[in-house]
């Protein structure tokens, strides 16, 4: 019943337009935000699983991923990520952008829009998207944002998504992370759900290793056999 | 797909391989180079990134190495090599050391860099000395009887120490010694630290004079029959080593780097003292990270260099308290302190005589772990009561009374038992 609901808003024409507006209006956002004064970052990951907010986005299959990212002096960053499975045509890719100011030297804010598509969806014909503009603090080790979507996973599903992100340096290299979040739909009927996720990740100057758990709580709309909670490994290299 | 797939878990194979040999071969970095200039560049504020592991205020690894990427950069267009890196969150920077081919001169290089678009500032690394006179063979102590060095602390009867510790002793303050490497097992001090560490590469890790000596002067354990007591023996020290004894000196320097470390790290870990017991030139990095500490309400406590007509750098930074043990440079904002003659703690379980602004700074910083134990509010020079104000000798007792609750007849009433006692 659930995957009926699911290939019902499959749109399948659209993706690869999609991904090359998205990569045009990356474009046009770098180069009018400009290079001077600015960071640019380039990286390639393998992950074990694609878990997002608690849930395998590949249906616990391994995902290569590529990602650009830019922070402009200004305060302006935004970047882009595409990735894919073995064996799979593409699976995801989307874009970002948004304004960040230090308040003080322990407190900054940012705004800003998120997109996100999903295609081959858990290796399903499917696809689904998502956008969200969020806004948010991040204090020394901690940071929090609040994420509104339109269109959560499927058209029209208004969501509100809070989540509260730690990270600590034990050690040079080492990092400790957790997150955790709850997301609420704005529809009456929705129930609220949770996810809490904590890793612990070892930079090697370009290079780095992660693991990490994650889980959520049963409610999640989508499908109740991807919310399982799990254990994902991952690699990533910086350029 | 499954080509790529293989190729790219073949490339970070080899990656890691290449990776390890090159570590294996990279030569340790000198603490102390004339030669070397620190970069500065810009940390950009924390923000939302999708797909990225949570990251803190200094950012993910994609950030990490982006900035690293432009030191690489930098480094390679103006001639220069990558020594090390140290991340300043706290100051919105990313800290890139460099060194120089010999010859050219660092001020010229540092200027050049600032110029370019990524770099918030450059500066050479300076070094600093500590304000100690030159101290006597080492073990005049050792063979005394336990705790017979009280009366001959010039605290006990300028300071009225017994006195001043029937009203505080700096219970529960913390207070960072940035410093040399302390003898953190004296006995005298063992069990006087919440922290010890070591900020200093490429030298030795014996106990060093200086550190040793400033850390019991501020917390030396009293009634413990041993030794000496300090201005605040129930202080909490923080051991920071930033500076080091070369080898066959008994000279004590520090430089930029690790001056910078240490004061972050005092700060980071809610330090309400900070002793700096030293001074060098002016210094962009220090100055801001002073300036932090002093807008997070910490006190610090620098020594006046005799030699150097505004006293010398951060004593003559605006917020830091200065102290000289030279009456004739206690003028208008350098207080005045006990710092000639002073028994103090030794490594290897000794104690001995030193003098020096050092010394006086060390008691100065105890005098303020004094107030701050009933008033942590009491954290600029303008809490010490002092003769002339504003600078000179300062009345401790009448000092600590006044941040303190107790009548104005404390000191007073037991000034005489201590000489007795």
């Amino acid at each position: 019943m659930l995957r009926n609901r699911w290939r019902s808003c499959a749109i399948k024409p659209t993706p690869a337009r999609r991904l090359w507006l998205g990569a045009l209006s990356t474009l046009v956002s770098l180069w009018i935000a400009g290079p001077a004064r600015a960071q640019f970052n380039v990286s390639v990951a393998v992950d074990s699983d694609d878990r997002f907010r608690g849930l395998s986005l590949s249906d616990g299959r391994p995902v290569l991923s590529a990602s650009v990212g830019f922070d402009q002096a200004g305060g302006v960053y935004l970047g882009a990520s595409v990735a894919d499975q073995p064996g799979a045509r593409l699976t995801g890719y989307g874009q970002y952008l948004g304004y960040a100011q230090r308040l003080n030297t322990d407190i900054a804010w940012d705004v800003g829009v998120n997109n996100q598509y999903l295609t081959d969806y858990a290796g399903k014909n499917s696809y689904i998207h998502y956008s969200e503009i969020y806004s948010g603090l991040s204090i020394g080790q901690f940071s929090s944002h609040i994420y509104f979507s339109p269109d959560y996973f499927k058209p029209d599903a208004k969501t509100i998504y809070v989540d509260i992100n730690g990270a600590i340096r034990p050690a040079g290299g080492w990092r400790l992370f957790a997150h955790a979040g709850a997301l609420t739909p704005l529809q009456s009927g929705g129930a609220e759900h949770y996810d809490l996720s904590a890793g612990v990740a070892r930079q090697f100057k370009a290079f780095e290793l992660h693991v990490s758990w994650s889980g959520a709580s049963p409610a999640q709309p989508q499908s109740t056999t991807r919310n399982r909670s799990g254990l994902e490994l991952g690699a990533a290299y910086f350029f | 797909m499954r080509r790529l797939w293989r190729a790219l878990l073949f490339s970070l194979g080899l990656y890691l391989l290449l990776v390890g040999a090159a570590r294996a071969q990279e030569p340790r970095p000198a603490a102390a180079d004339a030669q070397q200039i620190l970069v500065l560049l810009r940390l950009p504020p924390s923000h939302f990134r999708p797909n990225a592991n949570y990251a803190d205020a200094y950012g993910d690894g994609a950030g990490i190495s982006a900035r690293r990427r432009i030191a690489e950069r930098i480094a390679r267009t103006h001639g220069l090599s990558l020594v090390t890196s140290w991340p300043m969150p706290m100051l919105g920077v990313d800290c890139f050391v460099m060194a120089a081919p010999p010859g050219q001169s660092p001020e010229a290089i540092a200027a050049a860099l600032a110029r370019e678009p990524d770099v918030s500032w450059s500066e050479p690394m300076h070094l600093y000395r500590t304000q100690a006179a030159p101290t006597p063979a080492p073990g005049l102590a050792s063979a005394l009887p336990n705790d017979p060095l009280f009366r001959a602390q010039p605290a006990a009867g300028q300071w009225r120490l017994a006195d001043l510790h029937a009203i505080a002793t700096g219970r529960n303050v913390r207070v960072a010694v940035v410093d040399s490497m302390i003898d953190i097992r004296h006995p005298d001090l063992i069990g006087q630290f919440q922290t010890a560490q070591n900020f200093v590469t490429g030298q030795g890790q014996a106990p060093e004079l200086h550190g040793t000596a400033v850390a019991g002067i501020i917390a030396g354990i009293g009634d413990n029959h041993l030794g000496i007591v300090g201005v605040a023996p129930h202080a909490q020290l923080m051991a920071l080593r930033a500076c080091w004894q070369p080898a066959h000196s008994s000279a004590t320097v520090c430089d930029t780097l690790s001056l910078a470390k240490a004061i972050y790290y005092a700060i980071d870990n809610k330090a309400q003292v900070i002793n700096l017991s030293l001074s060098g030139p002016l210094d962009i990095l220090l100055g801001r990270l002073l300036d932090q500490a002093l807008a997070r309400g910490v006190t610090v406590v620098g020594a006046v260099d005799p030699m150097i007509s505004d006293g010398g750098f951060p004593a003559s930074h605006a917020g830091v308290v200065a102290v000289s043990d030279d009456p004739a440079l206690a003028t208008a904002g350098v207080y005045l302190a006990p710092g000639r003659d002073v028994p103090t703690t030794e490594p290897g379980g000794r104690w001995s005589m030193v003098s020096g602004s050092s010394y006086a700074a060390a008691h100065v910083s105890g005098l303020f772990a004094l107030m701050r134990e009933h008033n942590p509010q009491s954290q600029t020079a303008l809490a010490l009561v002092a003769q002339p104000s504003g600078g000179g000798a300062i009345d401790a007792c009448a000092t600590v009374l006044r941040t303190s609750a107790l009548c104005a007849c404390a000191c007073a009433s037991q000034s005489l038992a201590v000489v007795r006692h």
